[in-house]
């Protein structure tokens, strides 16, 4: 493919960078940041987990210079995180140190810590509301006592022996890092997971919707659902002690796969995808559990569909790199295509004189 | 409190509270400031649990400053992009480490700070607890 530069027309893109900022002007005199944080908390989650990074106050005057469009406020997070110089890590943080605000299992009624629904769509009608009045303070509610424990469904399938216990050793030294090292495939699972986790929504969900429609692994079951901020640390540079600067909001999807019901297989054949969203995109976390669990069964052989294929999934999720090959199309091809016109008028040329020689 | 605690207060503590206290400080102390305030990306690593491998989660901004006087250092961290929270944070650190006279005041209004996050989970888990579900048997 050829590029050429253009000439001229500075003037009407000078006069439509002008149109856009009136635009955005507009909005902004009308909605402060502010309130799209607040009434906009799920969409800016999304700017968030795919502008791989969390900044609610970028994410909300993002979302507002993008005019709403969410893969626009992406790009603008991203560039924005592309100027700053990175600090340092955290500690990992684990599921167990959660502050939980929901916790569902589809596959354990009785759980320990219980089914707590939280703030949830799930059980309401999805008809089109009018505004309507807000709705009292909820009132002579038992004042509950302090929050209870909520141990992993995981932990219950390796009491069981139904699922293999965790490696001795982190199976890897350190965790790779796709925003500073090219992607190289066969990714290992630390890529994987952090590509998926910053992955677009809509290609997460369309990608596992295929493989639960005959192009990937067997039903899957929703082991847990959670979610609740987890604690942000790090190493204290005086102390060298462990210590905590805030909180991260996460939601995570435990996907239960059930193993090969060979008599023949490992008895501990039980396996569990993993997935994660930053705030409460519970969607994506469940379609990343999916994913993740069909790329870690398919290592090592010959992929026998598009969602077993790392190559393919890894490389056409991320928002930002596929709108801008998608949208790069809007730029002139002008050489490209009079290349094209030539070759196609030659051919037409030659099949008339083709034609009348017949 | 320990000064890991301290650390996680001054993060809660609200910036107008902890500038007026650093400014107090400024005025019977010299001290450098050493480091920043830097605004700048902390790599948020999480524990996956199945086979617990460690992965890069998300990146969040923070903004770190450190000062040192009297040869001890004050270190303060907080998420977000608060350059004067940072250092009024690290000021006051470096304060209470040589026990200067706002020191009790100081860890009084931490203690509060800690309190009041503590309070603010136990109203969140308030509204949350009525939504657990009660599994009525079927006879």
């Amino acid at each position: 493919m050829g590029y050429t530069s253009v000439r001229g027309g500075l003037d009407a893109i000078h006069h439509a960078e002008q149109l856009i900022e009136r635009t955005v002007q507009r909005a902004r005199s009308s909605i402060d940041p502010a309130q799209i944080q607040s009434f906009f908390g799920l969409a800016l989650d999304r700017v968030m987990s795919e502008g791989s990074l969390y900044d609610p106050e970028l994410a909300a005057i993002a979302l507002q210079q993008a005019e709403g469009d969410i893969i626009e406020a992406v790009i603008l997070m991203r560039s924005f995180r592309s100027t700053l110089p990175r600090v340092g890590y955290s500690f990992a943080a684990r599921i167990d140190e959660q502050r939980v605000h929901r916790r569902v299992s589809a596959a354990y009624r009785d759980i320990p810590g219980g089914q707590v629904l939280g703030c949830t769509r799930d059980y309401t009608l999805r008809l089109l509301g009018m505004p309507v009045d807000p709705l009292d303070d909820i009132q002579d509610q038992d004042v509950p006592g302090a929050s209870p424990a909520f141990p992993t469904v995981i932990d219950f399938l390796r009491r069981e022996g139904l699922m293999a216990e965790p490696p001795p050793e982190s199976p890897e030294e350190n965790p790779a890092d796709i925003t500073r090292e090219p992607l190289r495939i066969p990714a290992p699972r630390s890529a994987r997971l952090q590509i998926l986790a910053r992955g677009e929504s809509g290609a997460v969900l369309s990608l596992a919707y295929g493989a639960l429609r005959g192009y990937g692994l067997a039903h899957p079951y929703v082991g847990e659902i959670r979610s609740g901020p987890v604690p942000v640390s790090i190493s204290h540079p005086v102390t060298g002690r462990r210590a905590r600067i805030g909180w991260l909001p996460v939601t995570e999807a435990h996907m239960v796969f059930p193993g090969s019901g060979s008599l023949s297989s490992d008895a501990a054949d039980m396996s569990v995808g993993f997935g994660i969203s930053t705030g409460r995109d519970e969607r994506k976390a469940i379609s990343m559990g999916i994913i993740d669990e069909n790329l870690t069964r398919a290592e090592g052989k010959t992929p026998g569909s598009p969602i077993e294929d790392q190559e393919y999934v890894l490389h056409h999720i991320d928002s930002v790199e596929a709108s801008g090959f998608v949208e790069h199309l809007k730029l002139p091809h002008y050489v490209t295509f009079q290349s094209q016109l030539h070759q196609s008028r030659r051919i037409t040329e030659l099949v008339k004189a083709s034609r009348a020689n017949d | 409190m320990t000064r890991e605690e301290r650390f996680e207060a001054i993060a809660l503590l609200s910036t107008d509270r902890l500038v007026e206290m650093a400014d107090r400080v400024l005025e019977s102390i010299d001290l450098d400031v050493t480091h920043g305030p830097t605004v700048g990306l902390l790599m948020v690593r999480h524990e996956e649990p199945v086979e617990r491998l460690t992965f890069n989660l998300i990146e969040v901004t923070v903004t770190e400053a450190e000062v040192l006087a009297d040869g001890e250092r004050g270190y303060a961290m907080v998420m977000g992009r608060n350059p004067e929270h940072a250092l009024a944070g690290a000021i006051l650190d470096v304060a209470i480490e040589l026990d200067h006279s706002i020191s009790s005041e100081a860890l009084h209004e931490l203690r509060r700070a800690q309190s009041a996050e503590e309070e603010r989970w136990r109203q969140e888990w308030a509204e949350v607890a009525p939504t657990a579900v009660k599994f009525e048997e079927a006879l």
